[in-house]
């Protein structure tokens, strides 16, 4: 083959039109693919900031009507609830973790107290249950508020250095990120209306079993009810609701486990988990440990209390999507929570015997959830 | 909005149908048109179809059906169970009236959402 049959040939007006036709293309698919990768990345980038924001804003919104609903507010709470959604906590150092655990949990603790004292002040005449659904309420405004501000920054930040690859990691995250932020936004409404949602199961569990006995407080925003079950004497645990709490589950075990003595045969903790993509919302799993999505300090109080006195530990999960943990409760979740039930009951009967104490935690956030 | 933008796929993927039909007519029957020519020029625009297709679907992703919210009210006595719709208060374990069947005490035993049987 000769060299001038890869040219264009024919007329004059032919071969410069095919040549420019190349170049457009050479050009196309080399010097400005960069560029044309770069605005559908922004495009794709803004169209999700512009939902962020919507979010965001709506948050903001029902935070607002609902303290003036809740704390029947005569004054707008507005520029108070602007100045508090910038709220931050830092993070103890872990250079030296050395009682890291310790440090954690007095600032969480810390954060719990600045919440509890904005709520009443913002909304001083709401009741005890408003007032818990309001701190959560508050928790969702923050986390779409930082959400959208942490995506903005580093939209900002890639067109500001035109950095490609600050672009092609926010953009290629915006799929994970709207995710979250539309988990979140689907929860304001069973937040504001004290609704269960998908991360209930657990106390919801627990509620089943104190229903009809009294139960007294053992913890911080945790109660407890002795049960009696086929010969056997159930502790269940929960946090106190049917407010947006999570409660102190770890210290509540410890006050338990203390109380007893030791002649605790069984620790059985029930929590929603995160379910794997492809597995069914309501499934329920069995396995050893600590059943407790906590940052850490409730957890290891439990894992250390339990291997003190050498207590078996079993952990159930109801599994879910993390939309379905944040979104009011679905029936798929209604339906894991009774065989939930089932699986502890179980668990009680072929693992116990009668006359053993056994204590049974419902882990979660109980709005929505009573005490049985 | 939503319900204005919906029929926008079908009327795109029509369009380009049409457009294809008439292309392949015109290069059976107009002989100084070049067969490869055509057909470049044939498959140019059903990509260019498919590009705007695929646009116009990521724009008009139907809306999330509103779920309606159901209260079970149960009986700690007997089997007694009935669904209604959620109202503000409601939450679960909480007392209600007595059973009307056997008089034992009503109780909210789950609340859970559901879809509209309308928007499926």
């Amino acid at each position: 083959m000769e060299l001038a049959q890869l040219l264009p040939s024919g007329e004059p007006y032919q071969v410069l039109l095919s040549l420019a036709y190349l170049l457009a293309f050479i050009m196309l698919f080399t010097m400005f693919n960069q560029h044309f990768q770069r605005f559908w990345w922004t495009r794709d980038v803004e169209k999700a900031l512009v939902k962020l924001d919507r979010y965001a804003k709506q948050s903001k919104e029902i935070l607002v009507k609902t303290v003036v609903e809740r704390g029947k507010l005569d004054s707008d709470p507005s520029k108070m609830i602007d100045d508090f959604l910038e709220f931050f906590v830092i993070e103890p150092v872990d250079k030296d973790p050395f009682g890291v655990l310790k440090r954690l949990e007095h600032l969480l603790d810390l954060e719990r107290d600045q919440f509890r004292h904005f709520v009443a002040r913002v909304a001083p005449r709401a009741d005890a249950v408003s007032a818990a659904n309001l701190e959560s309420l508050l928790a969702v405004a923050m986390a779409l508020n930082l959400i959208y501000k942490i995506t903005r920054h580093y939209l900002i930040l890639s067109k500001r250095t035109k950095s490609l690859l600050v672009l092609m990691q926010i953009a290629y995250s915006i799929p994970l990120i709207l995710r979250i932020a539309e988990a979140y936004y689907n929860s304001l409404d069973a937040f504001s209306t004290g609704k269960p949602i998908g991360d209930s199961a657990g106390a919801m569990v627990a509620g089943r079993f104190m229903l009809g006995h009294p139960c007294v407080e053992v913890a911080e925003d945790v109660v407890a009810s002795e049960v009696p079950f086929e010969g056997r004497t159930l502790v269940v645990l929960k946090a106190d609701g049917p407010g947006g709490k999570v409660g102190k589950p770890g210290d509540a075990v410890v006050n338990v486990l203390e109380k007893y003595r030791g002649s605790v045969a069984r620790i059985i903790m029930v929590d929603a988990a995160a379910k794997l993509e492809g597995e069914r919302s309501g499934q329920v799993a069995e396995g050893v440990g600590a059943a407790i999505g906590d940052p850490g300090p409730e957890k290891y109080k439990i894992e250390e209390e339990a291997t003190k006195y050498r207590i078996p530990l079993d952990a159930i999960a109801i599994k879910e999507a993390i939309e379905e943990a944040l979104s009011t409760m679905r029936k798929e979740l209604v339906d894991g929570v009774e065989a939930a039930v089932e699986r502890v009951k179980n668990i009680i009967r072929t693992r116990t015997k009668e006359g053993d104490v056994v204590v049974l935690a419902g882990i979660g956030n109980t709005i929505g959830v009573g005490n049985g | 909005m939503r319900d204005m933008r919906r029929p926008l796929i079908p009327t795109l993927a029509a369009a380009s149908v049409a457009l294809a039909i008439i292309l392949i007519a015109l290069s059976l029957t107009i002989r100084q048109l070049e067969a490869a020519a055509s057909l470049l020029f044939f498959l140019t625009l059903v990509v260019a179809s498919a590009s705007l297709i695929a646009m116009a679907a990521q724009r008009g992703l139907p809306a999330k059906p509103t779920p309606s919210f159901i209260s079970v009210v149960s009986c700690l006595k007997c089997d007694n169970r009935e669904e209604r719709e959620f109202r503000e208060g409601d939450f679960v374990f909480k007392r209600l009236d007595k059973c009307p069947k056997c008089g034992g005490e009503l109780f909210i035993s789950a609340i859970y959402a559901v879809k509209r049987a309308s928007e499926g």
